[in-house]
């Protein structure tokens, strides 16, 4: 019944997402930067995401991100893309990370089953979570961008290759010189660009679950 | 400076300024936004990350020059924001109203108009060692081909025109701009025109002391120097895959959706193509120039589907 009532909340989550109204007029991109302006927008995100569905949602300062290493195991063919593993040789993540002042983290209620990882999603329902969670990422990176926030960046966990291309034969994103056949929606998960999601939680005293079931968090790293 | 700058706006710049180096923000997250969530371009030109140039590089090309000129050339809203307009750049198609080609006629116009005054800086006795675009060159000079030479191995098609996005190097344009009074929106796929006061496309080009190398390795503009008896010959010996590469081309240019019916639904920008055109009069040193490089921008190979 708990599994129930969490899959009906997602399906609002994504019905209210779906029916959003084209994004109000653009906020011009400010000099200097107005912390008390950033404040307050990254708290207008926070309650954007409670509002559109997130069992919680913090406000958190870049320093707070606890940051491991980037995961490095080789996936095969059958498994992998451009974002698992993450690699950007040329852009160390830390300091990006660091560059950012405040971000949004949030969580979605998971079904209490295993984590993927970055796998096939086998479950239908969980597939469905993982979705919901991407596209509330996708809509709070958004209205963080037309708040003038040009650096936006939405991360969401779960492998957008099992929920964006699942029936697709390979990531088109991984041939050379294709596009990623999802643009604007693909976006590598936290565990995947080394954030300890469950530290973070832990921190904000959040429940957690064990380490190998499914988690579903996001975060807006705002400016 | 101050010539360098007048040239920008009288080559179709809308605003042009001299700044310090100095004042070029690089900043780690900008190159991150090519890619979380991935561009569609992103991987799929030579210059855009996670391939082009990293910070350090870039901090240190810069470094050998004192200061440059940043210019912005503005796009009504109705073209950059035109609804739907995201979807048919995803696609490769161009759509019947022309926003495409009326998109694409404005960052051509930043292309040469840093190509100019690159050239012109290296006339007057100063180095520039890179210019810098906006936009993923690859789309705007590249349109009809499946792939970025670059990326396939044979080389830039048009190193004279080609550069690298001031984004794809990890400047924020967008605060640049904003720290010179510029007003700059935000403009993403679900844009509206209603939503935007209007598009803005920004260049820079550094100017640095002494006569120096192009970091780049680009060609100089000139038209070939072979004769033209040598040239009618080359191309009479050429003729039969001339003629395969026009088939292709035709077919490329057919599978986007190209028709004549899209020139006259560009008319509104009928201003930014002509001056797109006189620069390359002035890129190449003459209007054949100028017609060879426009056509040649439309050669292409049908892309597999």
């Amino acid at each position: 019944m708990a599994l129930f009532r969490k899959i009906i909340r997602h399906t609002e989550t994504r019905n209210s997402l779906q029916a959003m109204e084209p994004p109000p007029r653009a906020r011009s991109v400010a000099w200097p930067p107005d912390p008390e302006v950033l404040a307050a927008d990254a708290e207008s995100i926070r309650d954007e995401a409670l509002a559109r569905g997130a069992a919680r949602a913090a406000v958190i300062r870049s320093s707070e991100i606890p940051l491991g290493s980037m995961p490095e195991k080789k996936l095969s063919r059958k498994v992998s893309s451009i974002h698992w593993p993450a690699e950007y040789p040329l852009d160390p993540f830390d300091r990006a990370v660091e560059a950012y002042e405040l971000a949004v983290f949030f969580a979605l209620d998971a079904p209490d089953t295993l984590d993927p990882g970055p796998g096939p999603i086998e479950d239908p329902d969980l597939a469905e979570c993982f979705l919901t969670l991407h596209e509330l990422t996708t809509f709070l990176e958004s209205r963080a961008f037309y708040q003038g926030h040009h650096l936006a960046l939405g991360l969401a966990e779960g492998h957008c290759r099992s929920i964006l291309c699942a029936a697709e034969k390979r990531c088109w994103g991984t041939v050379k010189g294709r596009p990623c056949a999802k643009p604007y929606q693909s976006r590598p998960s936290l565990s995947a660009m080394g954030v300890r999601i469950r530290d973070l939680a832990r921190d904000l005293g959040w429940p957690v679950p064990a380490e190998e079931r499914a988690f579903l968090v996001g975060m807006v790293l705002v400016d | 400076m101050e010539t360098l700058r007048s040239l920008a706006l009288s080559l179709g710049a809308d605003e042009a300024v001299v700044l310090p180096v100095s004042e070029i923000l690089l900043d780690p997250r900008v190159r991150y936004k090519c890619m979380v969530p991935k561009c569609y371009m992103s991987g799929a030109c030579s210059h855009c990350p996670p391939l082009g140039w990293s910070l350090d590089e870039i901090r240190e090309i810069l470094s050998r020059h004192d200061q440059a000129v940043f210019f912005q050339v503005r796009v009504p809203s109705r073209v950059i924001a035109a609804k739907g307009i995201a979807a048919w750049i995803n696609s490769g198609d161009l759509d019947s109203t022309g926003r495409v080609l009326s998109l694409g006629a404005h960052y051509l116009l930043v292309f040469s108009i840093v190509k100019l005054l690159q050239k012109k800086t290296r006339d007057m006795g100063f180095a520039s060692a890179m210019g810098f675009a906006a936009g993923n060159c690859k789309d705007a000079l590249c349109h009809f081909q499946p792939l970025c030479g670059e990326i396939q191995g044979t080389g830039c098609r048009h190193p004279d025109l080609s550069s690298p996005s001031m984004e794809s190097c990890g400047m924020d344009v967008f605060s640049m701009a904003a720290r010179q009074g510029w007003v700059v929106f935000p403009i993403g796929g679900t844009c509206v025109p209603e939503s935007v006061g209007h598009g803005t496309l920004m260049g820079l080009v550094p100017v640095g002391p002494g006569a120096g190398e192009d970091e780049t390795g680009e060609e100089e503009t000139a038209l070939p120097s072979a004769g033209l008896l040598e040239r009618a010959r080359a191309a009479r010996a050429s003729a039969p895959a001339r003629l395969k590469s026009a088939r292709m081309s035709l077919a490329a240019i057919h599978q986007a959706g190209f028709t004549p019916r899209i020139f006259l639904a560009m008319s509104p920008e009928a201003r930014v193509w002509a001056r797109f055109n006189r620069n390359l009069r002035l890129l190449t040193g003459s209007w054949a120039g100028a017609v060879a490089k426009t056509a040649s921008m439309f050669s292409g190979r049908p892309r597999k589907e």
